[in-house]
């Protein structure tokens, strides 16, 4: 039954979102990072080697005999038994609270915990750098196979959540970042993000409705798929404007697409202009369309020049710190837009600032929280004793275990794409998004290396 | 008799996590519909769109 036009005249106010400290992932990440981070320092403080004896993983070998591999496991399998009912117990409760089914969440992380270990094994090959056998890389390419060839249950999809674990290894990468470093980088990342994201996402959605004609919807949510964060940003924005659900979809296929081309092409592209890790990451970062997939990107190009650290702090910098925030903006931006010139008379109430903060990536939170902790922490000690003490027994396990967190996302990439599953999409759509990425990828090379290079390239 | 209704309590209205991500197949590869950034958004199922329910307001309301 349908009610008449002047029965309804406004709509209820938001509820509280108290509920989502448990019931959205990004609080949850928040809660794991966070408690690894003090169960971390804690163990430090009290001489405990627990959360170092878990952070094991085989990535370090530099094997010449698979022999070796099978006698590291071994020789630590208490270690990574520990570590993998230590995962295993937390993503279980967490994932089950917010309403995924533990018996398909167990079986489905214990074979992406054995996938992890094997992606591992093959970066720790002692020519794996060689060969570009990058860990992100690998497990993305053997995920596809998988995925694409091998009839894999979907309901194993349940356990391959790609972003509760790239948020969970953001919040944990914070311990490891230097808040003096984001005091310091973060004007230069804010001012090329936003350059970038506001010229990408205008040219996305002006060259789609005047040139293609698209629906103004369907252009807003391409313009902050290709801007800001992709499928997660088209989200947002589709929501904000109310956009068809056949738009939401074709805007996932173009971003997947591009942003597993961009995961492979970025860092090969680089490395052969011989660009430095920071200026890469820099690029990457202002380039990539999701977390996920700039990390995958970042972390290999890292490997690749030998200069990990570098590669990461740029490309968080720029993505997680500059890019990210600019979801819940432009959703407002084109909320109100859309309320007050395209759909009068469906415009409820008006959108509220407060959507900002409503769609602002929370899992940042705990990235800046991170980094204080450790910053205040460690700021009482001598460079030597860092260097002796902290690093190895503070530092060094949790950057262990954010690799892990990292692996099973990338992995997890590669074991949900299913080509055949990715919608047909048309060619003004594809066009226009794909003028907005050649603009997006020119306009994030020339910032990284032409108007901020002397900035990126000495990035610690 | 004026009224308060929306789409979080609309028969037609989807905001469960778990089916929307099945509802976009591909969706998980790079997003979450646990995540921060959807808010409650869901999907109109009458209309095939997409909405934040707190905002809405729609002449097709039926109640749960």
């Amino acid at each position: 039954m349908s009610n008449s036009k002047d029965d309804v005249v406004q709509s209820a106010p938001p509820k509280s979102r108290w509920t989502d400290l448990y019931l959205k992932e990004d609080w949850w990440a928040i809660w794991l990072g966070l408690f690894v981070v003090l169960a971390a320092y804690f163990a430090f403080t009290s001489g405990s080697s627990f959360v170092k004896a878990i952070a094991i993983n085989p990535g370090g070998l530099k094997w010449d005999n698979v022999g070796q591999i099978f006698a590291h496991l071994g020789a630590n399998a208490p270690q990574y038994i520990m570590q993998y009912v230590f995962w295993l117990i937390f993503f279980t409760i967490s994932t089950a609270i917010m309403g995924v089914k533990p018996s398909k969440f167990i079986p489905s992380f214990t074979l992406l915990y054995i996938f992890s270990i094997i992606i591992f094994a093959i970066g720790g090959w002692k020519y794996a750098q060689y060969f570009n056998l990058e860990p992100p890389l690998v497990a993305l390419v053997l995920g596809l196979l998988l995925a694409n060839v091998l009839p894999i249950p979907r309901w194993l999809d349940d356990g391959f959540r790609v972003e509760y674990y790239i948020k969970t290894g953001i919040v944990l990468l914070g311990a490891t970042f230097p808040i003096a470093l984001v005091v310091s980088a973060g004007p230069v990342a804010l001012t090329q993000a936003t350059v970038i994201s506001v010229i990408t996402c205008l040219t996305i959605f002006f060259v789609g409705t005047k040139y293609f004609k698209l629906d103004k919807r369907f252009a807003t949510i391409l313009g902050m798929g290709g801007a800001i964060c992709g499928v997660s940003a088209a989200m947002a924005g589709a929501s904000a404007v109310g956009a068809k659900k056949e738009h939401l979809y074709s805007t996932v296929t173009l971003v997947v697409i591009a942003a597993l081309i961009m995961i492979i092409v970025l860092p090969f592209v680089s490395k052969a202009l011989g660009l430095p890790a920071g200026v890469a990451g820099a690029w990457i970062g202002t380039s990539e369309f999701a977390d996920a997939a700039g990390f995958a990107a970042a972390v290999s190009y890292g490997h690749m020049v030998g200069n990990e650290t570098s590669a990461l702090h740029a490309f968080t910098l720029m993505k997680v710190i500059g890019r990210d925030m600019w979801i819940g903006i432009w959703s407002f931006v084109f909320a109100l837009i859309a309320c007050m010139k395209w759909e009068k008379e469906e415009c409820g109430v008006a959108p509220s600032p407060m959507e900002i903060w409503w769609r602002f990536p929370k899992f940042v939170i705990g990235f800046f929280v991170a980094s204080i902790i450790m910053t205040l922490v460690t700021s009482g000690y001598s460079a030597a004793e860092f260097a002796k003490s902290v690093n190895p027994n503070l530092i060094a396990p949790i950057s262990s275990l954010r690799t892990w967190t990292f692996i099973f996302c990338f992995a997890s990439i590669g074991l949900t794409t299913r080509f055949k599953d990715l919608k047909s999409v048309g060619w003004a759509a594809t066009a226009a998004f794909s003028i907005g990425v050649v603009v997006n990828v020119f306009l994030g090379w020339f910032m990284s290396t032409q108007v901020f290079y002397g900035f990126w390239s000495v990035l610690k | 008799m004026k009224s308060l209704q929306n789409c979080s309590k609309c028969s037609f209205f989807m905001n469960d996590p778990g089916k929307f991500e099945k509802t976009f197949p591909g969706f998980t590869v790079l997003s979450s519909a646990y995540g921060s950034t959807r808010a409650d958004a869901g999907l109109c199922m009458k209309n095939d769109r997409i909405f934040l329910p707190s905002r809405k307001v729609c002449k097709e309301f039926v109640p749960k």
